[in-house]
């Protein structure tokens, strides 16, 4: 089990402005809430998981919120907290009895969208067996807070507000399990470590590593990282969406998200549903032609495989319809690394295929 | 024969220092960490007299407080109360001068006190008195704090006096009732300045006069 803790309680967070009278994260963009954006990489996640939204009582009924969040998927928790308190770590901790102390805790922002695919990078935080860890992304403003990281992605320093190197943190944070965050909190506090008079999550990762813990840093695209905050930040994101939409290339790079999903999913029958009649499939060992027989083949790889998982690295589309997906495929235990140049048709199905892939050794 | 006073024995909250205020900006200042506060209306009215452990219980009753950070939060509160000691304790100058008449004169002097060592020790050196007691109890000295009158009964055996010879200043009720209770002759005090060498000197005359 997962906790995942969402405070919704910042400073900003119901401020209103002249055009609405819901706050910001209530906002309706190209047909989805803010709010919904920012809530699907969680509640997407293929882990068991306990999504905990911890926010003051009278927001929560003004806007209605306490009937609109549940609404956003499973596994969804409210917790009342109180309003005014001094920074987000203060409102995390008074969450704290609704979360699982011996489990791994996530605290993240309803305030921004991750576009990115959370399940992999949870398992590679877990699997690290770091005490804490964070997401990062390229930036020198001021406004984020920021980890100083050593040549193995092992974080050294934590500074909110300070740019102290170029990573900046995406607005999520990876702790072994809840108490190593209750007990990281209490001594930053005690400490008295406030950056304009709050407490924030970032210097709690200062005392992990003081008690000689080890925090990761795990890269991501800024392109895929959207911290929506304000009415200006807003607006680029809905201007970002809108020209994502009319783009033709993204109908193409959705629907090869798409088909990359249900390759690791294993299921047949969905990898069938993007394929043309006459579908041409090239790997290293076979050259297949016509829909029925590459899955006859793929069927075949899902069946005899006890453990699959395929990662996408990087999706590249082109201007003719063409598709590009980096991956890699762990069969087995044996990874390989690799690419699939992808045709598709006008109905974006596809017309070929032809993966590149080498295994490699881990020894 | 007349009763000869050897020694007298201070509380510290309320006789020697002025910490109320102290003690109830430390616990707000703590709360308001959590986004909560005591009004001074509810202070006064339903919290008075209650320890720092039987507020945050009642709080967690009526608000958003999880127990889980009860021991936290009192730790905040008593580093605040450092803080603010540091900052606002001072010595004072009828109290400097009654202390040290009275060790002049050859009276013993000692204080104890309900709050925990440290505080005690800070306070006293703050405020300058240190230097005219033979010695401080706090609650880590006892088992059982006011209103039980074991810290005076042991303030009087390490002063090697008997009770009837010893006098005590207290200001409120846990504190005289423990006073009353080892045999003391005690004195009861309002505020901290109604603490001054000539309503002691007069107390002693009257107790060593009635005999």
């Amino acid at each position: 089990m997962i906790n995942i803790l969402i405070p919704l309680a910042g400073k900003n967070t119901f401020k209103l402005n002249d055009s609405s009278a819901f706050p910001n994260i209530l906002n309706d963009i190209c047909g989805e809430l803010l709010i919904e954006r920012a809530a699907k990489p969680f509640t997407e996640l293929t882990q068991d998981k306990k999504i905990v939204i911890a926010i003051p009582k009278n927001e929560s009924e003004e806007y209605r919120l306490d009937k609109v969040l549940p609404l956003l998927g499973e596994d969804i928790t409210l917790c009342n907290i109180n309003g005014n308190t001094k920074g987000s770590v203060c409102s995390a901790l008074l969450a704290i009895e609704h979360l699982d102390l011996d489990s791994p805790l996530i605290i993240s922002s309803f305030e921004q969208v991750l576009d990115v695919d959370l399940s992999p990078i949870i398992s590679d935080f877990i699997s690290s067996d770091a005490d804490a860890g964070v997401l990062t992304f390229d930036a020198i403003h001021p406004k984020w807070s920021y980890v100083k990281v050593d040549d193995d992605q092992n974080v050294t320093q934590a500074a909110e507000k300070l740019p102290i190197s170029r990573n900046a943190v995406a607005g999520f944070y990876f702790f072994k399990t809840a108490r190593v965050f209750f007990e990281s909190a209490q001594a930053m506090i005690r400490k008295d470590v406030k950056t304009n008079d709050l407490f924030f999550i970032s210097p709690t990762l200062n005392e992990i590593i003081l008690n000689e813990g080890s925090v990761k840093a795990l890269p991501i695209d800024k392109a895929h990282y959207y911290h929506i905050n304000d009415e200006h930040s807003l607006a680029k994101f809905e201007e970002k969406l809108l020209s994502d939409k009319y783009n033709p290339s993204y109908e193409l790079r959705k629907r090869t998200e798409e088909y990359a999903k249900a390759f690791n999913s294993r299921d047949i029958n969905k990898v069938k549903s993007f394929f043309n009649e006459t579908f041409k499939l090239k790997d290293p060992s076979v050259s297949l032609e016509g829909s029925i027989n590459a899955c006859e083949y793929i069927d075949g790889i899902f069946n005899d495989a006890n453990s699959l998982n395929f990662k996408v690295k990087n999706i590249f589309v082109t201007d003719d319809r063409c598709s590009i997906i980096e991956f890699e495929l762990e069969i087995d235990g044996n990874v390989f690394t690799g690419t699939d140049v992808i045709e598709w048709d006008e109905k974006l199905n596809m017309l070929s295929m032809n993966a590149y892939l080498y295994e490699i050794n881990n020894g | 024969m007349n009763k000869k006073i050897k020694a007298v024995i201070f509380d510290m909250d309320g006789v020697l220092i002025d910490a109320k205020d102290w003690h109830y900006d430390a616990l707000n200042k703590s709360l308001a960490i959590f986004g909560l506060e005591i009004s001074l209306h509810d202070h006064l009215s339903t919290f008075d007299g209650l320890s720092t452990g039987q507020k945050l219980k009642l709080l967690s009753k009526t608000h958003v407080l999880p127990e889980m950070l009860h021991s936290f939060i009192n730790d905040m509160k008593q580093q605040y109360t450092m803080d603010i000691t540091h900052q606002l304790c001072k010595p004072m100058f009828h109290h400097q001068y009654a202390l040290s008449k009275l060790k002049e004169e050859g009276f013993q002097l000692a204080v104890a006190s309900n709050s925990i060592r440290n505080t005690v020790k800070v306070m006293m050196e703050k405020s300058s008195l240190m230097e005219y007691l033979n010695f401080y109890l706090s609650n880590q000295d006892v088992a059982k704090a006011k209103p039980d009158p074991e810290i005076y009964n042991l303030a009087i055996k390490k002063l090697g006096f008997k009770p009837e010879e010893c006098v005590i200043v207290e200001d409120n009720e846990n504190g005289l009732k423990a006073a009353r209770a080892s045999g003391a002759n005690v004195l009861k005090v309002d505020s901290i300045h109604d603490v001054n060498y000539d309503n002691i000197k007069t107390f002693i005359n009257e107790v060593e006069s009635n005999d």
